[in-house]
C-alpha cells in the first residue's frame, strides 16, 4: 500500500502545484486583461490594481507636451497639468474614465512594446497653450472655445467653461453650472445670426444674390406671423431713437451689418427643399467621431438643423433661429468649410489621423464670395475691431435669442482671410452681444495662436476627396 | 509521525493567523477557538479509542453510516436555514460536515469485506448501494461540491486496497463526472458558466470570483496593502470559502505557496502514517482521511484560483465555519490514532500456537 500511498501523495502534490501555476498566470497576466482592468477599474477598491505592473502611459499634446500622465507610486493617480482647462477633451481617469481616457485606454493601459513598464503614449492634435488660453479667456462664464486647422480638421483647442479639477471633485457651483457636460462638442444652441454664413452659401451656390427692401418695420414671412426685425430696431428704441432700416440692400452689406430682415427674406427665396439640401450637403447633422482605439470612439454631437414647414420657419432658420440647435464646433466646421473652398474638414483631435474632407458642401466661388463677405463684416461690419495687426481676419458675429434670459453670444471667424491657418469660434451662454462678449475671446485666441506660430507656417496634410 | 504532527501543527497555526486576518482578531476566540478546542476534545478521544482497538471497533456501526448521512440531510432538508452563501441548522451547525468521516469510515469498512469476503459480490453491491446514498444525500441538498469530495475520497480508499479497483472506480467517476458537465443541474449550470466566463455576468455570478482574483492579481509575489479591513473586505463572504484569496492578497505568491506546501506535507505524512498502519481497516480509514484534506484543498483553492469551478468547500483548518474545523481537527486526530492501532486478531489457532497451548488429544 506505501507504493499506492505515495502515488496518491504524488497526484495531490501535482494537483496542487497545478493550481499555483494557475494562480501565478493570473497574477502575471491580469495587466493584460484589459476585461480584468476594466472590471477592477469599476468596481476594485482603492490600493487594488490590475495595472500594478504597468505605469500607464502619457497622453501628449501636438507638441509632445503633458496633457494627462501616471504619477510614480500613486497607482489611481494621473498629473494633469491643464488642469480644469483640459479635464472636457483630455478626460478623467479612475473607476469611470471620460474623454480620451476612456477612449485610449487600451493603449494606456496595455504594455508598450518598446517598454513593457509602461503603457503606450497618444499624441492628440490638442495645443495646451492654445487650450490653456482659450479656457482662461472665458473667465470661468458658462461658454466654449474650439479652434481647429481649416484643412486637417484637427482641433487645437476645445475648451469647455466651467470644467473642474481633474484630480478632486467639482464643487456645488461648477455643478450647478453644468460642468459635466463638454459644451465645445456637445452644447446644442441656436447660431443666431453666424447661421447667416450657411444661407448665404446655400443661396449664392443656387445662384441667388438678389436686392431686397429691409424697411423698419421687419417682414412677416406669413399672414399674420410676427415680423422679422433688424437687431437695430430694438437698440436704437434703447436709444430713444428711431431705426429708419436698411433700406434696399444687396447681400454683402446684409452679411456685413447681419440684416434679419433680408436673409429671413432670402430663406424664403431660398425655400426648404434647398433649404434641406444645403444643410445635408454639409453633413452636419449626422455627429462626429472624433477619435477610435480599441473599439472605442470619442463622439461629438451633429447639428440640430430640421427641415423648416413653411415661410415662417424658413424665416427663422435663415437667421439662426426657430429650431436650429448647433455645437460650436459644428459651427467651426461650418466657418472652416468658407475657408477651405467649400469643402468641409472632417473634425479630429487624434494627432495621428490623416486629414479627411468630411463633404463639399458648397463651390469654391461659393465659399470665395462668403470669405469676402466675412471680410467686409470683419472691416467694418458688425464684426469690425477683430483684425490683428498685419492679419486680416475673416469674421461673422452672433447674437442668438434664447426665449429665456440674455441672448447667448456667438463669434466665429478664421485667419488669415487669404491664407487661413487657424477658424476660432467662440460662444458665450447668455453673454449678449456677440461683438461686445464673443469676439474679445477670440481676438485674444488669433493673438496667442499667432505668438504660437500658426500663421505663416506651410499648410498641414493634404486634403483627400471624400 | 513527528512529520505529521508538525504539519498539522502548522495546518492549524495557519489556519488561526488566516482567520485572525480574514475576520478579525476579535473573532478568533469565537469563530476559530472554541471549534478548534472542540474538534481538539472529539479528537483526542477519537486518538485513544482508535489507537486501542483501531477502525475495526465501527465495523458493525460502518455500513449504517450511509443511513446517518441521509438522516442528516433530511434534518437539513427540513431545518436548515440559508446563511451567508450557506445552509445550517439553528445553532449554526452544520451536520453535513460529519458526513464526511462517516464516508471514510464506511469506505475503509467495506473495501475491507471485500477484500476478506469469499464472496465480494454482495459486499460490492451493499458498498456502491452505500455510495449512492451518500450521493443522494449529498444531492438533496444540491451540495455536489460535497458530492465531488466524497466520490473522490471513495476513490482513494478504494485505490489504497487495489489499484486495480481504484482504476475502475476513477473510471465510474470520470463517467459520473462528464454526465454531470453535460447535463449540469441548474446550480452546476451556473458555477460552470461563471468558471469559464466571469466577465459575462462581471456583477451577479461571476462578482466573487473577480473580486478574488482582483486580490490575487493585486497581491501580487510578496502581498499589498489594501487598507481598512485587508483583503478580506475586497471580497464578499472572504472568510468562508475565499480565504485562498485572501491569503493571496496579503501575503501573494508566497504567502500561497507556503500554505500550500503545508497541505502537501500533511497529505503526504498522512498517507505514509496510513500505509504503516498495522491493520486494513485502520490504513485505509487514515489513508482516507488524508485524501479528504488533500480533495477539498484542491476544490477550494482550485476554485478561488480559477483552475476548477467553485464548488462551496471550505479549505480545511482555515475556512471560517466552526463545524468544519471541528471535524478537520478531529478527524486527523483520529487518523494519528489509527495509524497506531494494533493490529487485527489473529485467528484462534494461530493464537493458540503463539501461546504455546495445544489441542488435547
Amino acid at each position: 500500500m506505501k507504493a499506492r500511498a505515495a502515488i496518491l501523495a504524488a497526484l495531490a502534490t501535482a494537483a496542487f502545484a497545478w493550481i499555483f501555476s494557475v494562480h501565478t498566470a493570473a497574477v502575471f497576466s491580469g495587466a493584460d486583461d484589459m476585461r480584468m482592468i476594466d472590471f477592477i477599474r469599476r468596481h476594485g477598491r482603492a490600493g487594488a490594481a490590475g495595472e500594478r505592473l504597468v505605469e500607464r502611459g502619457p497622453i501628449l499634446d501636438c507638441n509632445g507636451a503633458t496633457l494627462s500622465a501616471a504619477v510614480p507610486g500613486e497607482r489611481w493617480a494621473r498629473s494633469c497639468p491643464l488642469g480644469e482647462a483640459g479635464v472636457h477633451p483630455v478626460g478623467v481617469f479612475g473607476r469611470n474614465p471620460t474623454g480620451c481616457e476612456r477612449v485610449l485606454d487600451s493603449v494606456l493601459s496595455r504594455p508598450s512594446p518598446g517598454d513593457p513598464s509602461s503603457g503606450g503614449s497618444v499624441r492628440l492634435s490638442l495645443d495646451s497653450s492654445l487650450q490653456r488660453a482659450a479656457y482662461a479667456l472665458l473667465e470661468g462664464r458658462r461658454g466654449a472655445v474650439v479652434a481647429i486647422e481649416p484643412r486637417s480638421g484637427r482641433i487645437l483647442a476645445a475648451a469647455s467653461s466651467p470644467g473642474w479639477d481633474p484630480c478632486g471633485r467639482p464643487d456645488a457651483r461648477q455643478v450647478a453650472d453644468g460642468c459635466f457636460v463638454n459644451r465645445a462638442f456637445d452644447g446644442l444652441y441656436p447660431p443666431g445670426s453666424v447661421f447667416k454664413i450657411f444661407t448665404a452659401a446655400a443661396a449664392i451656390d443656387r445662384g441667388l444674390d438678389p436686392v431686397y427692401d429691409c424697411p423698419a418695420g421687419g417682414f412677416s414671412p406669413e399672414p399674420g406671423s410676427p415680423p422679422v426685425r433688424d437687431s437695430e430696431a430694438a437698440a436704437w428704441r434703447r436709444r430713444g431713437a428711431v431705426w429708419k432700416g436698411f433700406g434696399r440692400i444687396g447681400m454683402e452689406k446684409a452679411f456685413a451689418h447681419s440684416s434679419n430682415v433680408y436673409f429671413a427674406k432670402l430663406g424664403c427665396a431660398l425655400g426648404a427643399d434647398a433649404f434641406d439640401a444645403a444643410a445635408e450637403a454639409m453633413r452636419l447633422r449626422g455627429g462626429f467621431s472624433l477619435m477610435e482605439r480599441g473599439g472605442e470612439s470619442l463622439q461629438a454631437r451633429g447639428a440640430g438643423i430640421p427641415r423648416p414647414h413653411g415661410d415662417a420657419e424658413l424665416a427663422a432658420a435663415a437667421i439662426g433661429q426657430g429650431r436650429l440647435q448647433l455645437t460650436p464646433l459644428c459651427v467651426a466646421l461650418l466657418t472652416a468649410a468658407v475657408a477651405c473652398d467649400g469643402a468641409v474638414p472632417a473634425p479630429t483631435i487624434d494627432a495621428e489621423a490623416p486629414p479627411r474632407v468630411l463633404a463639399r458642401a458648397f463651390k469654391p466661388a461659393t465659399a470665395e464670395k462668403v470669405r469676402k463677405m466675412m471680410r467686409a463684416a470683419a472691416a467694418g461690419g458688425t464684426a469690425r475691431g477683430c483684425d490683428i495687426p498685419g492679419t486680416p481676419v475673416c469674421a461673422k458675429t452672433g447674437t442668438a435669442q434664447t426665449g429665456s434670459g440674455e441672448d447667448h453670444a456667438w463669434f466665429t471667424c478664421f485667419a488669415p482671410c487669404d491664407d487661413p491657418a487657424i477658424v476660432v469660434t467662440v460662444l458665450v451662454e447668455n453673454g449678449g452681444f456677440g461683438a461686445k462678449t464673443a469676439m474679445p475671446v477670440a481676438r485674444e485666441l488669433l493673438l496667442k495662436a499667432e505668438r504660437l506660430g500658426y500663421f505663416g507656417r506651410e499648410p498641414r496634410g493634404t486634403e483627400d476627396e471624400p | 509521525m513527528k512529520t505529521y504532527a508538525a504539519a498539522f501543527a502548522a495546518a492549524v497555526a495557519a489556519g488561526i493567523l488566516i482567520q485572525g486576518t480574514a475576520s478579525g482578531w476579535g473573532a478568533v476566540p469565537g469563530t476559530v477557538l472554541a471549534p478548534l478546542a472542540a474538534g481538539l476534545a472529539a479528537g483526542a478521544a477519537a486518538f485513544f479509542l482508535f489507537r486501542s482497538k483501531g477502525a475495526r471497533c465501527l465495523s458493525r456501526f460502518a455500513p449504517f453510516f450511509p443511513f446517518l448521512a441521509a438522516a442528516a440531510a433530511a434534518a437539513m432538508k427540513v431545518f436548515g436555514r440559508s446563511y451567508r452563501g450557506g445552509v445550517f441548522l439553528p445553532g449554526g451547525v452544520n451536520p453535513m460536515e460529519a458526513v464526511k468521516p462517516l464516508l471514510v469510515f464506511f469506505a475503509a469498512e467495506m473495501a475491507a469485506r471485500i477484500r476478506e469476503s469469499p464472496s465480494p459480490a454482495k459486499a460490492r453491491l451493499q458498498f456502491a448501494g452505500g455510495l449512492a446514498v451518500f450521493a443522494a444525500s449529498a444531492a438533496v441538498l444540491n451540495d455536489f461540491g460535497l458530492m465531488a469530495v466524497l466520490g473522490l475520497a471513495a476513490m482513494g480508499i478504494v485505490f489504497l486496497d487495489s489499484a486495480a479497483a481504484g482504476a475502475l472506480s476513477a473510471a465510474a467517476g470520470a463517467a459520473g463526472g462528464l454526465l454531470l458537465w453535460m447535463f449540469p443541474p441548474a446550480h452546476v449550470a451556473r458555477r460552470i458558466k461563471a468558471w469559464t466566463d466571469p466577465f459575462g455576468d462581471a456583477t451577479g455570478a461571476g462578482w466573487q470570483l473577480l473580486k478574488a482574483r482582483e486580490v490575487m492579481v493585486a497581491g501580487g509575489v510578496f502581498g499589498a496593502e489594501f487598507g481598512d479591513g485587508g483583503a478580506a473586505a475586497c471580497i464578499p463572504v472572504a472568510s468562508s470559502d475565499f480565504v485562498y484569496a485572501v491569503v493571496a492578497g496579503e501575503w501573494g505568491l508566497a504567502g500561497c505557496l507556503a500554505l500550500l506546501a503545508v497541505y502537501a506535507v500533511f497529505a503526504w505524512a498522512g498517507l505514509w502514517i496510513a500505509a504503516g498502519a498495522r491493520d486494513l481497516r485502520s490504513r485505509l480509514a487514515a489513508g482516507g482521511f488524508a485524501v479528504l484534506v488533500a480533495v477539498q484543498v484542491v476544490l477550494n483553492a482550485g476554485g478561488v484560483a480559477g483552475a476548477l469551478p467553485m464548488t462551496g468547500l471550505t479549505l480545511p483548518f482555515a475556512s471560517r465555519g466552526g463545524s468544519s474545523l471541528a471535524v478537520s481537527v478531529a478527524c486527523a486526530l483520529a487518523a494519528a490514532g489509527l495509524a497506531l492501532a494494533p493490529g487485527e486478531e489473529p485467528p484462534a489457532a494461530e493464537k493458540r500456537v503463539r501461546s504455546g497451548k495445544r489441542r488435547r488429544r
